[in-house]
């Protein structure tokens, strides 16, 4: 049998992961879904959007196997970034910085803006954690460098040699810019790759990052 | 008709003979942290100038600036240098990010200094000195940090030999 899901769920689904990320919009929609259709509605709507969002696919993938959704530990993150004196982060995932930005109550904190890809007002987001994160345009990174500061982005599933990131991000790190932060920290929010080429998506090496903080055992597959 | 291809010429040196993911293979990053431990305090510092100087620039510049360092610091240990520097001597030169003038701020150079001793010891008067240190911390963050690195720890060899008494020095 399938379910019925609501009519514009991929277009919704789409408006979400701009305002609040790919991971965060995930989350937020499979756990609706399921409360309101329970595992078949899951696997329905994991049939319309996983092709077209494998980090959907994947963590619709892990409620139907483990029933669960595990949100992002901040823990680790905060600890790398503890004697940062600023952090820039390229990407926004409410998930993860609700939970990071009220551990590192000293360090100034700023979104990167106009670096590419499906992006929200970053205004509108920053409003969310008031006085606490400022938006920066892509050109302005260099006054946020420094032999102390941290460079972090998302990272959506990674091996031993590739990590997914959000486009933005390959926008801005380069040679130059590696050389100009101390930590460039990966929050790798899925653990494992995706078992789905994930289209919206970009690769990088996971030797780019300074950190690559893991996010538990989670086998999305 | 079977395609000609001259023979490709005898190597007479050792040029090009080893791929790039050897030179990679060969430089580990953690034994250039160890060294740089010689002449930086913060072991995150010693990682973020290891990360600079072997994970950016052309491949045989990574493996060569690895070399000269890490027997730097062999020679340095093998004199009896442990890891801990003293707090940077106030005779340095700051190695700068490659930043785009702008507001001050207190960290817009890299952690490591590059102290100005052994420049001392082979030239003077002082603008030949800081004449030779603007060559050496110029240029890209990778050369830069290798020079500085490598400066600062031939600075702990000279002091070491320095403060050896003169029968231990070996004869003329």
């Amino acid at each position: 049998m399938t379910a019925e899901l609501p009519l514009g769920l991929a277009l919704s689904f789409t408006v979400a992961t701009a305002e609040i990320g790919m991971f965060s919009a995930a989350r937020l929609f499979v756990e609706e879904i399921a409360l309101t259709g329970g595992r078949s509605a899951v696997e329905a709507a994991r049939d319309v959007l996983g092709r077209r969002y494998a980090v959907f696919d994947a963590i619709a993938s892990q409620w139907l196997s483990r029933g669960r959704i595990p949100l992002p530990d901040p823990a680790e993150v905060a600890c790398e970034l503890a004697d940062s004196s600023r952090v820039l982060i390229v990407g926004a995932e409410s998930d993860a910085l609700d939970r990071l930005v009220p551990m590192l109550p000293d360090q100034p904190i700023a979104l990167v803006s106009g670096a590419g890809g499906p992006e929200a007002d970053l205004h509108r987001v920053a409003a969310n954690y008031p006085d606490r994160i400022e938006v920066v345009s892509l050109g302005k990174w260099t006054a946020w460098a420094g032999s102390k500061s941290a460079l972090l982005t998302f990272v959506y599933g990674a091996d031993d040699h590739v990590a997914n990131v959000s486009p933005a991000y390959l926008r801005l790190v380069g040679p130059d810019v590696r050389a100009s932060f101390r930590t460039l920290l990966g929050w790798n929010l899925l653990g494992a790759r995706p078992r789905l080429h994930p289209l919206h998506l970009a690769e990088t090496n996971v030797s780019d990052f300074s950190v690559l903080v893991a996010h538990g055992d989670v086998d999305w597959n | 008709m079977p395609i000609h291809r001259p023979p490709l010429p005898k190597l007479k040196d050792h040029r090009h003979r080893h791929s790039l993911s050897s030179l990679a293979e060969a430089a580990d990053p953690q034994a250039l942290v160890d060294a740089l431990l010689l002449v930086l305090a913060d072991r995150r510092d010693a990682e973020f100038v290891a990360r600079c100087i072997v994970g950016e620039g052309p491949a045989h510049h990574r493996a060569a600036s690895w070399a000269l360092l890490v027997v730097a610091a062999e020679i340095a240990e093998r004199l009896g240098c442990k890891p801990g520097p003293k707090t940077q001597a106030p005779d340095t030169v700051s190695v700068a990010l490659r930043l785009p003038p702008g507001a001050a701020r207190d960290d817009d150079t890299f952690p490591l200094a590059m102290p100005l001793a052994p420049l001392r010891a082979i030239v003077e008067p002082s603008r030949h000195v800081e004449a030779l240190a603007d060559a050496l911390v110029d240029g890209p963050a990778h050369h830069a940090l290798a020079n500085a690195a490598l400066v600062a720890l031939f600075a702990r060899i000279l002091e070491k030999l320095d403060a050896r008494l003169p029968n231990e020095a070996e004869p003329p």
